[in-house]
């Protein structure tokens, strides 16, 4: 017998007494009572957009979910009814007439049908002005191959003590293009990626390239951070902004919470991450923020 | 007359007679008296009696007892060798009784007992031989982590030959790093830790490699599927210097390789193998100095290497590409004996002791112009570890039957190396090599420490001790007092009640993911922000040795409480995978406690030996950022422990070995119910339905299935002119059990959702063979 058919066979009989097998377990899970789910991020100077739907068992068929078109939702700023949201075939629940401030505080108060009714309060913080103290063009970071030319960006963030305070930043791409198909112009608007080596900063969240952060590490002062966004080509585009948004705690936690869920759902070896949630007796997130633009001139 | 003049001290060492290995623990006693002592670590003992005739028994578990008459005025030194029983014979020995002990909470496991366990692929593994005591859990299937009274694996201190062992496991914990062939004798201490140890929290493993033959060569070899392995020993000068090699390495690659370059045209081929070796020296200057040099390495290794030729613009090119990730111990130790006088020993030990991960890539370009060879390249290594260089000086000082006093101090230099990423680019008129990441951080740790092993009355002794510690890193400074005390009461013949307390302080942390305990885990040095871990335990038994049909059984039933303090853990989400960031913002520190019994009933001597152990234990955790800052069990609690470990010589030429194992199964975090997200990326839509998360009940709410196990061996011996053959037919799993790895949610062909648990190992049968001359 030749060496590797000797090989081939000795492969063969480890690999088979030591693959992996995997078999259906049967656990006792605890009967789960839906709950109402309420969905709703919201920016100052705009108006509330809720979905409302419920939660199902974890062994259920997700597509069993559905949107509660019959719900009834109150709105309240700082104690004092704004009336209630009605529902859009679009899938969420919303009214023009309410219009989101920067420092007040909102309650939401739900009820449909069986389920449990649920509230939740978030304080939309005010609006935190920053300084552009540079921004700098092909800026090289990395070594070797795996160097890239980024622009840089040093922001200064006047941070004020006894209180602490949630931030976020984020760069966006502007551009307008004539469409002759029905002769309209259009404006792209599309997000850059984000990277920083600042560790007050964190890491950049994956799908939506914002830099979330707290001022844990600066409370009360003056911070001066730097940040890199990708190179553009500047005649394609007409601008890029830099929005900087102050974050309501629970907006801050669920991103945070979130963005390391999809880091590490279905990883075996990773400590579960449970979503945060603000809704009382229910599930879901009902957070605000409040933001600013700035366009970034280079 | 003073008392000194009456008495004589008799010293000596004790050792075996076909080996000339030292003997540790041997009972020297003088029976009318009733005043003994036992051998420390290195053989040594020093009795103090009254002058004039006398009888000195000395007793040791396995050998046969030796009387002395002594007629002496003076001091004596006697060098005792014993013989070990030859089993088969009708046994009347009597070992060291488990109840004359003051300590508590330590076993010992004969080297040839662990060596008859059936083991996984056939591959003896003396800390799976530890998994199967109470009070101790194994991690998870094939895992030779060790979990020990609710502590994490972080929390044991492993030490060969004197020298820590920071990442005991070959291939992700399916095999350790010690060879079975290579080890003189292996003690676990779960409790009542005496003063002289120190600096982690849970346990100390004490592993001392063989000092090789002072009488004549002799080794053995053996062939099994995964390794092989060879132990040679010796007399170098005989019964002056000897030396002990030992090399074990698996093979798989070596096989794997044909067959790879095979399918791959011969362009690339890649495989994984570990290896390690011990290297020992004992020489004896006089029976007053003696001198031992002992070197353990060993490494995991898996690579992958590509070749492959081209054109480009006319020229020929070679493209090479080199993947490799390993990681590896080394541990080394200089150590001197020397007796200074009939009442006291010194011992000097210098260790080093090194850790090492690292992944590097390497591609290369050569490029065959007509004006030479131009080469390009680019590589990319990344690396962590730690690095210790240690000092320490130990006493022994017999001044009194009554008293056994050790005292002592050590002194370790701690070089943590937390992950640095090092860039090598070429190519034709340029070279770079930058090396990034955090810098190494300096630490230096001490401890000196004061012990009595002090026999009160007839009925009452105690070990009494006070451990002192300190740790500097960078401008911080921890230190600590840890008073140590063990007590020993006879409440009738052959029981004996006992009692512990001790106090622990761990000054290094091992950053790991919860689930999984890799080569990729740092240790880090606690900080400003991150405290040392404390912990204080209590413990209380009974201890009797039952004879029955003149066969000795020891039994021993024990009740724990561990408090513990500072323990970190990742916080939520955190992922092994990720290096970024600071560490210390990653985790979260709370305390946990443990509490439980143990009983253990077992055999050692005769043709039928083994044990069985049960455990029945609670261990906790509770931290204010993770689970709403409720109490949550640990991963690996488990309310029920069983190991039945049992082997019996059948003839001369046969003996068979049986274990099982039971446990609870380990604790897990599921998600119990799904809810959809906010639609900001992914609004509901009739084809997709809604994008969901899952919400999670508390931490390790939900049990795995239990896991059990059992694995059944046989050894067949032929004797040879030159030696003896072995033939070892072990079956791992014997009813195939599929035991839980991991959990996850998945979907079965009709698209429901199921949970499902990954096995790793079924039925495993193996055969090895093996020869000893």
């Amino acid at each position: 017998m030749t060496t590797i058919n000797i090989s081939i066979l000795y492969l063969l009989a480890v690999t088979i007494i030591i693959s992996a097998c995997e078999m259906v377990v049967d656990i006792d899970m605890p009967d789960h009572k839906p709950v109402l789910v309420i969905n709703s991020l919201f920016n100052s100077d705009s108006i509330f957009r809720v979905a409302v739907s419920h939660s199902i068992g974890i062994q259920e068929d997700a597509s069993d979910i559905t949107n509660i078109e019959n719900a009834t939702i109150e709105i309240l700023e700082n104690n004092i009814s704004l009336g209630s949201l009605s529902w859009l075939p679009i899938g969420f629940y919303t009214n023009p007439l309410i219009k989101i401030t920067a420092g007040a505080s909102y309650e939401i108060r739900v009820s449909a049908g069986d389920y449990p009714a649920v509230t939740s309060t978030n304080t939309i913080p005010l609006a935190k002005m920053i300084i552009i103290k540079q921004v700098k063009d092909s800026v090289k970071i990395g070594e070797a191959q795996m160097e890239q030319y980024v622009t840089e960006v040093t922001i200064e963030i006047p941070d004020q003590a006894a209180e602490v305070n949630f931030y976020a930043i984020q760069i966006y791409a502007e551009d307008t293009f004539y469409s002759s198909w029905d002769d309209s112009v259009w404006v792209n608007s599309y997000f850059l990626n984000l990277s920083t080596r600042d560790p007050v900063l964190g890491q950049t969240e994956e799908y939506t390239q914002m830099l979330k952060f707290s001022d844990e590490l600066f409370n009360g002062k003056n911070y001066s951070a730097i940040f890199y966004f990708e190179e553009t080509d500047k005649n394609s585009i007409d601008s890029v902004f830099l929005y900087f948004y102050s974050l309501s705690s629970s907006y801050y936690y669920y991103s945070v919470t979130k963005d390391l869920y999809y880091r590490t759902h279905n990883n075996p070896f990773s400590e579960p991450v449970q979503v945060y949630t603000n809704i009382e007796n229910g599930l879901g997130i009902f957070a605000g923020r409040c933001g600013s633009r700035i366009a970034l001139q280079y | 007359m003073n008392c000194i003049s009456q008495q004589f001290t008799i010293t000596g060492y004790i050792s075996d007679s076909s080996s000339g290995e030292k003997l540790i623990g041997v009972n020297i006693f003088e029976p009318t008296l009733m005043k003994g002592t036992t051998t420390n670590i290195y053989g040594f003992y020093s009795l103090t009696l009254p002058a004039g005739k006398t009888k000195i028994i000395f007793r040791y578990v396995g050998y046969n007892p030796v009387e002395k008459e002594i007629d002496a005025n003076k001091d004596v030194h006697i060098n005792i060798a014993l013989s070990p029983v030859i089993q088969l014979k009708e046994v009347v020995i009597v070992g060291n009784r488990i109840e004359e002990e003051s300590r508590m909470s330590a076993v010992e496991i004969p080297i040839q007992q662990i060596k008859s366990i059936p083991a996984l692929l056939g591959e003896v593994d003396v800390l799976k031989a530890l998994q199967l005591l109470p009070g101790v859990h194994s991690g998870g299937e094939g895992s030779s982590g060790l979990y020990v009274r609710g502590g994490g694996p972080d929390q044991n201190l492993i030490l060969l030959d004197g020298a820590p062992v920071y990442n005991a496991q070959h291939l992700f914990g399916f095999f350790s790093v010690f060879n079975a062939d290579a080890i003189r004798s292996i003690e676990l201490i779960k409790g009542g830790f005496p003063a002289r140890y120190g600096g982690r929290l849970s346990s100390v493993i004490d592993i001392y490699v063989k000092e090789g033959n002072m009488k004549k060569f002799s080794g053995e070899g053996t062939v099994g599927i995964v390794a092989s392995k060879m132990t040679v020993e010796g007399p170098i000068k005989k019964d002056t210097t000897s030396f002990l090699v030992s090399l074990r390495r698996t093979y798989i690659d070596l096989l794997a390789r044909p067959f790879i370059l095979a399918a791959t045209d011969g362009m690339g081929y890649g495989g994984y193998y570990f290896y390690d070796g011990n290297i020992k020296l004992n020489h004896k200057f006089s029976d007053k100095d003696r001198v031992y040099a002992s070197f353990y390495g060993g490494d995991d290794r898996f690579y992958v290497t590509a070749t492959d030729q081209y054109m480009s613009d006319g020229n020929n090119i070679d493209f090479n590409a080199t993947f490799r990730l390993g990681w590896g111990n080394k541990t080394s130790t200089l150590r001197w004996n020397r007796i200074i006088s009939k009442k006291l020993f010194a011992n000097a030990a210098l260790t080093w002791s090194k850790f090492k991960f690292y992944t590097d890539i390497e591609l290369e370009e050569i490029e065959k112009k007509i004006t030479g060879d131009v080469t390009s390249g680019f590589a990319l290594k990344y690396f962590s570890g730690i690095n210790d260089w240690a000092g320490k000086l130990d006493f022994d000082y017999f001044p009194h039957p009554d008293h056994f006093i050790r005292f002592g101090t050590n002194y370790t230099y701690h070089t943590f190396n937390t992950g640095a990423l090092q860039f090598k680019f070429t190519s034709e008129n340029i070279i770079k090599d930058t090396l990034l990441g955090r810098p190494p951080t300096y630490a230096t740790e001490y401890f000196g420490y004061l012990e009595d092993d002090w026999r009160i009355n007839a009925l009452l002794k105690g070990n009494f001790g006070l451990h002192h510690s300190g740790f500097f890193v960078g401008d911080t400074f921890y230190y600590s007092f840890q008073p140590r005390v063990s007590t020993r009461y006879y409440l009738s013949e052959h029981l004996a009640l006992k009692g512990s307390f001790a106090t622990m302080t761990q000054y290094i942390h091992l950053l790991s993911n919860n689930t999984a305990m890799l080569p990729t885990d740092l240790w880090l040095p606690v900080t400003e922000k991150v405290k040392p871990m404390n912990s204080q335990q209590v413990a209380c038994g009974l201890a009797r040795t039952l004879k029955l049909k003149d066969e000795d059984f020891e039994i021993s039933v024990e009740g724990y409480y561990k408090w513990m303090q500072n323990l970190i853990e990742y916080g939520y989400g955190a992922d092994f995978m990720d290096q970024s960031g600071v560490w210390e913002d990653k985790v979260e520190t709370g305390k946990g406690w443990s509490y439980g019994s143990e009983l253990f009933l077992q055999k050692k001597t005769g043709k039928f030996t083994g044990w069985i152990g049960y455990t029945l234990s609670w261990t906790w955790r509770q931290f204010n950022n993770l689970n709403k800052g409720l109490k949550y069990p640990y991963k690996f609690d488990r309310r029920h422990d069983i190991s039945i470990v049992n082997s019996l010589k059948i003839s001369e030429t046969m003996d068979v070995a049986a274990t099982w194992v039971y446990g609870t199964g380990n604790a897990i975090t599921l998600p119990v119910a799904q809810y959809p997200d906010v639609p900001e990326f992914q609004p509901y839509n009739e084809y997709f339905g809604f994008n969901t998360v899952e919400y999670y009940g508390e931490r390790n709410s939900f049990r795995m299935r239990s896991y059990h196990r059992l694995d059944l061996g046989a050894n067949f011996k032929h004797l040879m002119k030159w030696g003896e053959l072995w033939l070892n037919v072990s079956i791992y799993n014997v009813y195939s059990r599929k035991n839980p790895y991991f959990y996850y949610f998945g979907y079965d062909d009709f698209g429901n959702r199921q949970l499902k648990q990954v096995s790793l190992f079924p039925i495993i049968p193996s055969i090895s063979f093996s020869v000893k001359f």
